[in-house]
């Protein structure tokens, strides 16, 4: 249901939001648009099917700890 | 396109609205039990300092942006890596205040519900919100911030028959070094995220005072908390608002007037959702302007939903649990001394530096 869900959210995205802001021109806003779509679109695919992806919180907590000495 | 401007009164409450947007229902510093409200006053000696260098920033270069002043100081390069740190912390932000609203969704409300869908229909909401200009954000705010205050208000009426003043002793019941370093974290949660406020400092007129807008937005979001703080622990008592997670939800369910008035805590979501997504509205607006400005796309508007899809992305994934959220905000607070206290210090004095030289070679010059 979740994955239907955000297939749902991300057509309407590309048709309501993308299409209309991107008719021509603008190659590079474009690609911006289209790179960021897409790498969310692939993280939140795969959350929807149960598959973790690694978070950024552990990769902060062990930078934090190792530089400051601060425990969580 | 005529550029869209905030009126003092409504940055004043955009400030105050995004102060206390998560804080309202998370609490601040419960950990210091009693000793909380004094913690929050005690941040002000840090956010004061801090705060009057964000408004220095903007009196330097006046209806300009996070991002134009960084690279107006530091150049094109050292100013692009500033943007691309303040699109991240903008974004993360947002995901953290996003991840916030769907972890008290679901945990006083709809259990079995996943969080996808909550998130999803928040942000929606905070995307349109922002696509719909800054003007529009400042009269939400402005209507936002009276009826989260009259809640408070009222909540706080309610609560009277409940109130115990000796909830309060002992007074200063914790160490300085405690008390201190706590009042740091509440400084870096939720004071010291106001600097993403000058990702849309360029929408504030030439004319009109930051000073005033600053410390009169971030000073009433703190009265307001203050008071949130002291309801929750005269209502609550110290061992219970510890144990929870939503002190201020709490404190509104056990509101009950002649067994008539009772069950108003949705009050509550009401005061989060009005001020939660002003929240996530400056942080998508802050980083749509600066994935704008670093590959140079004319309107910021048309990456508010690449940045709010990321922003999805990255809320999803980024704690496991609630425990985790709580534990993480500890390292928080020291994971943000960059965003909040090193990068505005490094703009600021190349910017004093560089009005000194500007000055001199006009004088030379003359």
């Amino acid at each position: 249901m979740l994955t239907v869900i955000m297939i749902i959210l991300y057509f309407g995205v590309f048709f309501l939001d993308f299409l209309p802001n991107f008719p021509s021109g603008d190659r590079k806003g474009r690609w911006v648009y289209l790179a960021f779509f897409l790498a969310s679109f692939t993280v939140i695919f795969l959350y929807s099917i149960d598959i973790m992806i690694p978070s950024p919180s552990p990769v902060i907590r062990m930078v934090v700890e190792k530089l400051f000495q601060v425990k969580a | 396109m005529k550029k869209q401007y905030l009126s003092v009164r409504k940055a004043v409450c955009v400030l105050a609205t995004f102060v206390f947007g998560s804080s309202v229902v998370l609490g601040v510093s419960t950990q210091m039990g009693q000793d909380s409200w004094i913690t929050v006053i005690f941040s002000q000696i840090i956010v004061v300092p801090v705060i009057l260098i964000y408004c220095r920033l903007m009196r330097i270069y006046p209806e300009k942006n996070l991002f134009e002043i960084s690279t107006a100081v530091f150049g094109k390069f050292f100013g692009d890596l500033i943007t691309i740190v303040y699109i991240w912390y903008g974004i993360y932000l947002a995901a953290l205040v996003l991840r916030n609203f769907s972890e008290f969704i679901q945990i006083v409300s709809m259990p079995e519900t996943p969080q996808l869908p909550i998130m999803i229909i928040v942000l929606l909401t905070a995307i349109y919100l922002t696509k719909s200009g800054i003007e529009t954000l400042g009269k939400w705010a402005t209507i936002a911030l009276p009826v989260a205050v009259a809640i408070m208000l009222v909540t706080i009426f309610l609560l009277l028959n409940q109130t115990d003043i000796n909830n309060f002793f002992p007074v200063l019941n914790h160490g300085a070094k405690e008390i201190m370093s706590t009042s740091y974290q509440v400084f870096s949660f939720p004071f010291g995220e106001t600097v993403l406020f000058l990702g849309v400092a360029d929408c504030i007129r030439k004319e009109d005072s930051p000073y005033k807008i600053y410390l009169l937005g971030v000073e009433v979001g703190a009265a307001i908390l203050l008071v949130i703080i002291v309801r929750n622990i005269t209502t609550l008592g110290v061992p219970l608002m510890q144990s929870v997670y939503f002190p201020s939800y709490v404190a509104a369910r056990i509101i009950n007037v002649g067994d008539f008035l009772v069950r108003i805590e949705g009050s509550i979501s009401m005061n989060f959702i009005l001020c939660g997504i002003t929240k996530i509205s400056i942080c998508l607006l802050t980083a749509s302007k600066g994935l704008a400005s670093l590959f140079r796309i004319q309107q910021p508007k048309k990456m508010v939903f690449p940045v709010g899809l990321a922003t999805l992305a990255l809320c999803c994934i980024i704690y496991r649990s609630t425990m985790e959220m709580v534990r993480f905000s500890k390292i928080y607070s020291v994971y943000v001394v960059p965003f909040q206290i090193l990068i505005p210090i490094l703009l600021w004095c190349g910017g004093e530096i560089r009005l000194r030289f500007a000055g001199k070679s006009k004088l030379s010059g003359t």
